[in-house]
């Protein structure tokens, strides 16, 4: 299979609550993308970290991650955009045995691997990420036509 | 498919979790312990190994499952699809350099950790000891086996306890529950609970792959079995009780691991038509044993005339090892924390006896609906509340 230019990732547990938005966003946008002639973009759905999520974005030029995040006093639904020279600090094991994503783009860095020269990351504030559940509450699933129209944005720059 | 998983997951464990403690050294700071420290001390080339044996090992799982987290392919009588011989050939070839890569890590280990007497007596040193009963998979010699043969059980003393098929699992294991976590405690029923305490009157035993060494009287492919015994005459015999040593035994593991890949392979029929014998009855209960890398993984499911599911039970890897986490955990904060002294290499010495297990809670904790029944209160040392957090 060819690779597109740019890889969009939509991670996260769907039927995990608001833990799938960054899941059922990667759906929104590859609707989007239909119409918008963008051949070289690939969209996917993942449910992955650390070297798995690395394996998936190598030989990208770019990548986008949608993720979902809980920050102390966060305001639901509010949608943050950060580069990986953010999370640089967070640099440590994600488990006791998986490393976090900024480990696995630093080893990819250190190792000449082919990882995307550009990576972003949208991350949506969510509530509750440990309900059973098929669909986001209320104010994430009202972020989702907007993060969606931010990777576009971002897409079509 | 399944020596593919192994062979990448023990990989990662030993260079992204283990060899930071060993490479960057307990005492090493915290922002440089881990694998990025690691590569910094053993080079980008070796970096590179790790990455790439672990990248072919993921193919391999791939070819065969479709995915290679997650496969998808199982299906109830076989696989959905078979492997072409060129497929075959190739899972031969990066199976060869696996097996060399396995060797060169048990290498990296003897190095690094056996001929450094600080870790040498750190391994052996009673903070990092659990007598225990180990649990594990044999074939018919009672030597290891990933996913075929009976469950042995030895105890403290190395003598057999028990040797049973997967479908009598509840007579010899039942578990005890504690109101302050969600995890169960597996413990030998014929002995029963008796609080968290080792030794022979206690039902508690380890498994995974020092539980799995214990178990087994040699490893069935060359290689393997020649790192087994040295493993084992290091100790003296077995039963192996150093917690650490589960690290030195993931790296025999992964030599059987990469062996057995390749017998496996060898066989010119898994690139044949007949990849799934069709079940002609609907069956009402069934129980399924592996050795998953962290550990015996029972599977029991009862169904109802329609083949649709009515009840599952599940002992995972790390549930089984769960006691004796605890206990490991408890035994390493007591053993080296002195006075009160407490700094990050200490700290992180206690957690290299948690490490060692490579436990999986996420695998290991079922509990509806999900959220976390989970109080932090922090008292100072007047026993005033000082904080208290509700995740």
């Amino acid at each position: 299979m060819s690779l597109g230019r740019t890889i969009v990732i939509g991670l996260g547990n769907p039927i995990l609550s608001d833990d799938g938005v960054g899941i059922f966003a990667a759906r929104a946008l590859e609707e989007k993308l239909a119409g918008e002639g963008m051949a070289n973009v690939d969209v996917v759905e993942a449910s992955l970290a650390g070297f798995n999520l690395l394996d998936l974005i190598l030989g990208y030029e770019e990548a986008v991650i949608i993720d979902s995040i809980q920050t102390k006093d966060g305001r639901v639904g509010e949608i943050y955009c950060f580069t990986p020279e953010t999370l640089v600090h967070t640099i440590r094991l994600a488990s006791i045995h998986d490393v976090n994503l900024a480990t696995a783009l630093e080893f990819g860095k250190a190792m000449d691997m082919d990882i995307p020269h550009k990576v972003t990351i949208y991350a949506v504030e969510i509530a509750d990420n440990s309900t059973f559940a098929e669909g986001c509450c209320e104010e994430v699933s009202a972020a989702i036509p907007r993060i969606v129209e931010m990777v576009l944005e971002d897409l079509r720059n | 498919m399944y020596c593919g998983q192994y062979i990448h997951s023990h990989i990662a464990h030993f260079y992204a979790l283990a060899a930071p403690d060993f490479v960057v050294g307990p005492h090493g700071k915290p922002e440089e312990r881990n694998i990025l420290g690691v590569v910094a001390r053993v080079g980008v080339e070796m970096g590179k190994e790790v990455i790439k044996h672990r990248a072919y090992a993921q193919e391999i799982q791939a070819m065969i499952g479709s995915k290679a987290t997650h496969p998808i392919t199982g299906l109830p009588g076989g696989m959905s699809k078979g492997i072409t011989e060129e497929q075959r050939q190739e899972i031969i070839e990066k199976g060869k350099s696996c097996l060399e890569f396995a060797k060169v890590s048990m290498k990296v280990f003897e190095d690094v950790v056996l001929k450094n007497k600080e870790y040498l007596d750190l391994i052996l040193s009673d903070a990092y000891q659990l007598n225990t009963y180990s649990m594990g998979l044999v074939d018919d010699n009672n030597q290891m086996n990933f996913y075929n043969g009976k469950i042995r059980i030895v105890d403290p003393q190395g003598k057999e306890f028990a040797k049973f098929e997967a479908k009598d699992y509840l007579n010899y294991i039942e578990e005890h529950v504690e109101p302050w976590s969600y995890l169960k405690f597996p413990h030998l029923k014929e002995i029963g609970w008796k609080g968290f305490v080792d030794g022979e009157g206690s039902g508690i035993y380890r498994v995974a792959p020092l539980g799995r060494i214990n178990v087994s009287e040699g490893m069935a492919t060359p290689l393997a079995n020649e790192a087994y015994e040295k493993l084992v005459h290091t100790f003296g015999g077995k039963p192996i009780q150093a917690t650490l040593a589960f690290h030195w035994a993931r790296l025999v593991e992964l030599i059987y691991a990469a062996e057995r890949l390749l017998e496996l392979a060898g066989d010119e029929e898994l690139s044949g038509p007949n990849f799934r014998i069709l079940p002609t009855e609907t069956p009402n209960e069934g129980v399924g044993v592996v050795e998953a890398p962290r550990g015996t993984l029972f599977h029991h499911y009862q169904a109802d005339e329609r083949g649709i599911t009515k009840k599952v039970n599940l002992i995972v890897g790390t549930t089984n090892n769960y006691a004796a986490i605890n206990m490991s955990v408890g035994k390493a904060a007591k053993g080296l924390i002195k006075k009160g002294e407490v700094n990050q290499g200490l700290l992180n010495m206690v957690e290299m006896a948690f490490r060692a297990y490579d436990p999986c809670f996420s695998c290991a904790t079922h509990s509806l609906p999900g959220k976390p029944p989970l109080e932090i209160k922090i008292y100072d040392s007047r026993g005033n509340l000082q904080e208290q957090i509700c995740p």
